[in-house]
C-alpha cells in the first residue's frame, strides 16, 4: 500500500483507536501455548509429555490420540472449524468445515483428511500438512473435477496461534502442479480436552 | 570573374555565419508507469476496519485483479495507441501476464501490439514483486525464470531497461543484469539522494558493465545539451485513477479527466520538441551520440522512498499503519525456510533419482509469491500478511512432500541433507557448539516486557564461531512487540552483501555516505562488524533490518511487530575471520544449509 487519503485514515486509525472495529483478537489470547512436546515437562505448561516430576502427581501414560480444534478465520473474514487428532508418531487426521464458499470450495461442506506434523528443529518451526478432497463447485474454477486441498498451518515453538492456508487444486487426488487458488487460515489452535 | 568569386565569398560567408551545423538539443521526456497486479495480494477480504461486513469493498483475489487491469491499466494502454509516436515505459511482473491471458485477454492483445509497435516499452525483472534485496540470489533467479517463460510464450519483447517493486535498487543487479540480457537500470532518485543529498544528474552512468539512469531525476546538461522530464513514475495505475489506489474500489475508478490531464502534460512537451522515448531507447541515442558515462557514487542496496520507509526498515521489522497485524519477522523467516526446505527437497529427489520437477516448480513459484513485499511492508493489512504466510507453508509442503518420498526410496528414516555437497545421509539433528558462560562480547538486547534469556554456544575454534540465542518470554500486554539487539561494531568501511550477490562481500566507506542512518537488508544474513568478526542472523529465526549510523559502529537488528503474545526464540552465528570464512558460515546459515530431516 503507498497513499491512503487523509480523511479516510483519520476515520481509520480513530476506529483503530478506539478498539470498536477489530475483527481480529489473535494476539489478546492469553493461551499462548499448547504442544511443547519437545521439552521437558514442567508441570506449568498445557503439553502433552509425561510428567518428568513424579512426585507430584500421578503418573499416566501419554495419550495415543491427542485432539485439537480451531475456530480459524477463513480468508481473514470468514470462519472456518477445525478439528485434528494427532497420534504418538505425529500422523494427523483433520476435518475443516469453511462457513463461506468461494470459487474453489463449497460452504458447510466438511472436508477430512489425513497428514502429518512436520518439525523444523532448526528452526523451532512445526507445519501442519494434511490433504483433504472435496466435491466439485459449480460453476467454479475447476468446472466439473473434483478439488483437492492442501491444509497447512505454521507455528514456532509452542506457540498457539497457527496461519497457513487452504491450498486448491483441481482434480482428484491432486497436490502439485499449478494450484487453482489459495485461501488464508489463522487463529489459535487449542487442545481439546473435552 | 570577380563576380563568380564575391558570389562564391558570399556563400561562403553565409555558410561561415550559420557555423558548423547547429546541434539541436536532444531532449526526452521520460516515464516508469509501475504496474502490480499484486497490490493487495489475496484480495480485499477483511480490508475495512470497521465492524460489519462491505461485500462491495471486501472483494477477492480475482476481482481486485480485474480491477487492477481494467480501471488501472488498460487506460494506460488506451492512452499509448492514441499516440502512435510515444513510447511510455511499462513494468509489471510476470504474474501480470498470467492473469490478463486468463482473463483479460483483449488487454493483454492490445498490451502486444503497443510493444511490437514501440508504444510502450515492457519492462520486467521478476515474476512476482519479491522483496529481493532481502533473499538469497536462487529465489529471484528461480521466479526470473519462470517470468522468461511467461513473456516468450506470450511473444511479448521485453526492454533492456529496469526497474523493480518498491524501486529496488542493488549494486549487485549490474551483475545479474548483465547476465541475463538486461542493459539499463532505472535507479530511483530517492535511494540516492538519501545516500548522497541532492545532485545533478549526468544524462546517465555507468553501472557495472551496464547503464543506469537515475529515474524521476531530470537531466539539464547544456554541455551535451541533454534535458531530460520525467512525466511519470509511480504505481502506474494511478495515474488513470486520480492518485486512487484498488484498497478503496469505491473511488478506485478510470477517470477521463485524470489521463487527460497527464495526456496534456506530455503532449506539451512534444510541442516542445521533447520526444516521448522509452528509456533503454534514450540511452542508446547518448551511446550513439558519444556522450560517456559518469561513474556514480557507491550506492547501498534500498528502495525508492526511504525518506518515509526509513529505508527498508518497514519490510524488515518496522510497523506500518495496520501494525497490530504485522508479523514482519515471521513472514520473512518463514521465506527463509522455504528457501532452505526447496533446495534440500531438490538434493533428496536428485540422489533419490526422482523427477519431482513439477511439484518444486510449483514450490518456488509459491515462495516467490511470498516473498512479496507487501507481505511485510510498507503498510500490510492482514490479509496480506497471511497471504505470505500461506503461501510459504504451501512452499514447504510441497517440499518436506519430496523430501518424505525420496527418503522412502531411499530407505532411510532420518537424514541429514547437505544441498552444498549434493548429499543424503543418515543423521539427526543436533544442536550446535557447547554452552559457555559468556561469549566473546557483550550484546545488548531491549525487549519491554519479555524476559530474555541469552545463551552462547561456541562452534569451533578456528576460525573462532559462536552461536548466539536469545529467547524471548511471552509479553506482557501489547506493549510487548518491540526488541532491539546491538553488537559492537568497529571500523570505516560497512560491509556486507549485496543483492543477487552471494559470494562476495561488499565494502562500502562509510565516510562516502551522507545519512543519518541507515538500515541493510542483509539478503544471506551477513554484516560485518569490523576487526574481522562478523555477524550471521540465522534468517530462519530472525531476519530484521540491520541499523547503522556513520558516527556510532555499533549494528542494532530491531523489530517492531513481534507477536506479543507469543515466544520467540532469534539466532546469531558470529565468526572471526576473513571475508571467506564469513561468506562461508552466511552459506552453510541461510543459502545452503545441511538439514535434519
Amino acid at each position: 500500500m503507498k497513499k491512503i487519503p487523509l480523511w479516510l485514515l483519520i476515520v481509520l486509525i480513530f476506529c483503530l483507536a478506539c478498539g470498536a472495529c477489530s475483527k481480529d483478537e489473535k494476539n489478546k489470547s492469553d493461551e499462548p501455548s499448547v504442544d511443547d512436546d519437545q521439552t521437558a515437562d514442567d508441570d506449568q505448561v498445557d503439553d502433552d509429555v509425561v510428567d518428568d516430576d513424579t512426585a507430584d502427581d500421578d503418573v499416566s501414560p501419554p495419550p495415543q490420540v491427542i485432539k485439537y480444534k480451531g475456530d480459524f478465520d477463513f480468508e481473514v473474514q470468514f470462519k472456518a472449524s477445525f478439528t485434528m487428532e494427532k497420534a504418538l508418531d505425529h500422523t494427523l487426521t483433520g476435518t475443516l468445515t469453511p462457513s463461506a464458499g468461494f470459487d474453489v470450495i463449497s460452504a458447510e461442506v466438511p472436508l477430512e483428511g489425513t497428514g502429518k506434523l512436520y518439525e523444523f528443529p532448526e528452526a523451532l518451526g512445526r507445519l501442519i500438512a494434511l490433504k483433504m478432497q472435496g466435491p466439485a463447485v459449480p460453476g467454479g474454477k475447476c468446472g466439473d473435477q473434483p478439488v483437492s486441498y492442501s491444509l497447512t498451518l505454521t507455528y514456532k515453538e509452542d506457540n498457539g496461534y497457527v496461519v497457513g492456508g487452504l491450498t486448491a487444486f483441481c482434480g482428484e487426488n491432486t497436490y502439485i502442479g499449478r494450484a487453482a487458488r489459495l485461501m488464508r487460515l489463522s487463529g489459535l489452535l487449542l487442545q481439546d480436552n473435552k | 570573374m570577380k563576380k563568380r568569386i564575391s558570389a562564391l565569398l558570399v556563400i561562403g560567408a553565409v555558410i561561415f555565419a550559420c557555423g558548423p551545423a547547429s546541434a539541436e538539443p536532444h531532449k526526452y521526456a521520460l516515464s516508469m508507469f509501475h504496474c502490480n497486479i499484486q497490490y493487495v495480494i489475496g484480495g480485499l477480504y477483511g480490508f475495512v476496519p470497521l465492524p460489519g461486513n462491505y461485500p462491495y469493498w471486501e472483494i477477492g483475489p480475482d476481482e481486485t485483479e480485474d480491477m487492477i487491469i481494467r480501471e488501472g491499466f488498460e487506460p494506460i494502454l488506451d492512452l499509448a495507441l492514441a499516440h502512435p509516436n510515444w513510447t511510455l515505459t511499462v513494468e509489471l511482473q510476470g504474474m501480470y501476464i498470467e492473469a490478463m491471458a486468463e482473463r483479460h485477454p483483449d488487454v493483454l492483445e492490445k498490451l502486444k501490439t503497443l510493444v511490437d509497435d514501440g508504444g510502450v516499452e515492457l519492462v520486467s525483472f521478476h515474476y512476482s514483486d519479491q522483496l529481493f534485496i532481502a533473499t538469497p540470489y536462487d529465489d529471484w533467479k528461480h521466479g526470473l525464470e519462470l517470468n522468461d517463460q511467461i513473456f516468450a510464450d506470450h511473444d511479448l519483447t521485453l526492454s533492456g531497461a529496469v526497474f523493480c517493486q518498491e524501486g529496488q535498487g542493488a549494486e549487485g543487479m549490474a551483475t545479474a543484469m548483465a547476465e541475463e540480457g538486461y542493459s539499463v537500470m532505472a535507479w530511483p532518485v530517492n535511494l540516492w539522494e538519501y545516500q548522497h543529498g541532492n545532485f545533478t544528474s549526468a544524462p546517465y552512468y555507468s553501472f557495472g558493465d551496464v547503464k543506469m539512469v537515475v529515474a524521476s531525476k531530470d537531466v539539464n546538461d547544456p554541455v551535451n545539451e541533454v534535458y531530460t522530464n520525467w512525466t511519470f513514475m509511480n504505481d502506474g495505475e494511478l495515474m488513470a485513477t486520480g492518485d486512487w489506489d484498488p484498497y478503496f474500489p469505491w473511488f478506485f475508478h478510470y477517470r477521463p479527466e485524470s489521463v487527460a490531464e497527464y495526456e496534456a502534460t506530455v503532449e506539451a512537451l512534444e510541442a516542445d520538441g521533447y520526444k516521448i522515448s522509452g528509456i533503454t531507447d534514450y540511452v542508446n541515442d547518448l551511446i550513439d551520440l558519444d556522450i560517456e558515462p559518469t561513474e556514480p557514487p557507491r550506492l547501498l542496496d534500498g528502495t525508492w522512498q526511504p525518506d518515509s520507509t526509513d529505508g527498508v526498515s518497514r519490510w524488515l521489522g518496522h510497523r506500518g499503519l495496520w501494525g497490530q497485524d504485522e508479523r514482519d519477522n515471521h513472514v520473512r523467516t518463514l521465506n527463509n525456510m522455504a528457501h532452505r526446505e526447496i533446495l534440500a527437497a531438490e538434493t533428496a529427489a536428485e540422489v533419490a533419482g526422482l523427477d519431482r520437477a513439477e511439484a518444486l516448480n510449483e514450490a518456488w513459484r509459491q515462495l516467490v509469491i511470498a516473498e512479496t513485499s507487501d507481505g511485510s511492508g510498507i503498510n500490510p493489512y492482514r490479509g496480506e500478511v497471511e497471504f505470505c504466510v500461506a503461501s510459504s507453508a504451501e512452499a514447504l509442503r510441497l517440499a518436506r512432500d519430496v523430501i518424505d518420498e525420496a527418503k522412502a526410496t531411499l530407505g532411510l528414516d532420518q537424514v541429514l541433507i547437505n544441498p552444498a555437497a549434493q548429499t543424503v545421509t543418515s543423521g539427526t539433528y543436533t544442536s550446535p557448539g557447547a554452552e559457555m558462560a559468556e561469549g566473546p562480547f557483550k550484546v545488548q538486547i531491549k525487549a519491554k516486557g519479555r524476559v530474555v534469556t541469552q545463551r552462547w554456544f561456541k562452534l569451533q575454534n578456528d576460525p573462532e564461531t559462536w552461536r548466539l540465542e536469545i529467547a524471548y518470554s511471552v509479553g506482557t500486554n501489547d506493549k510487548s512487540r518491540e526488541f532491539f539487539v546491538t553488537f559492537p561494531g568497529w571500523g570505516e568501511e560497512i560491509l556486507t552483501t549485496t543483492a543477487l550477490i552471494d559470494d562476495q562481500v561488499i565494502s562500502y566507506p562509510r565516510a562516502d555516505f551522507s545519512f543519518d542512518h541507515f538500515y541493510l537488508p542483509g539478503p544471506i544474513g551477513l554484516i560485518g562488524l569490523g576487526h574481522n568478526w562478523w555477524v550471521v542472523k540465522d534468517m530462519a529465526t530472525v531476519h530484521v533490518a540491520a541499523y547503522l549510523t556513520p558516527q556510532n559502529r555499533d549494528i542494532r537488528f530491531e523489530d517492531l511487530t513481534a507477536p506479543w503474545s507469543e515466544t520467540i526464540t532469534w539466532v546469531f552465528y558470529l565468526r572471526k575471520g576473513n571475508e571467506h570464512q564469513a561468506l562461508q558460515l552466511a552459506d552453510q546459515v541461510n543459502v545452503h544449509p545441511t538439514l535434519a530431516r
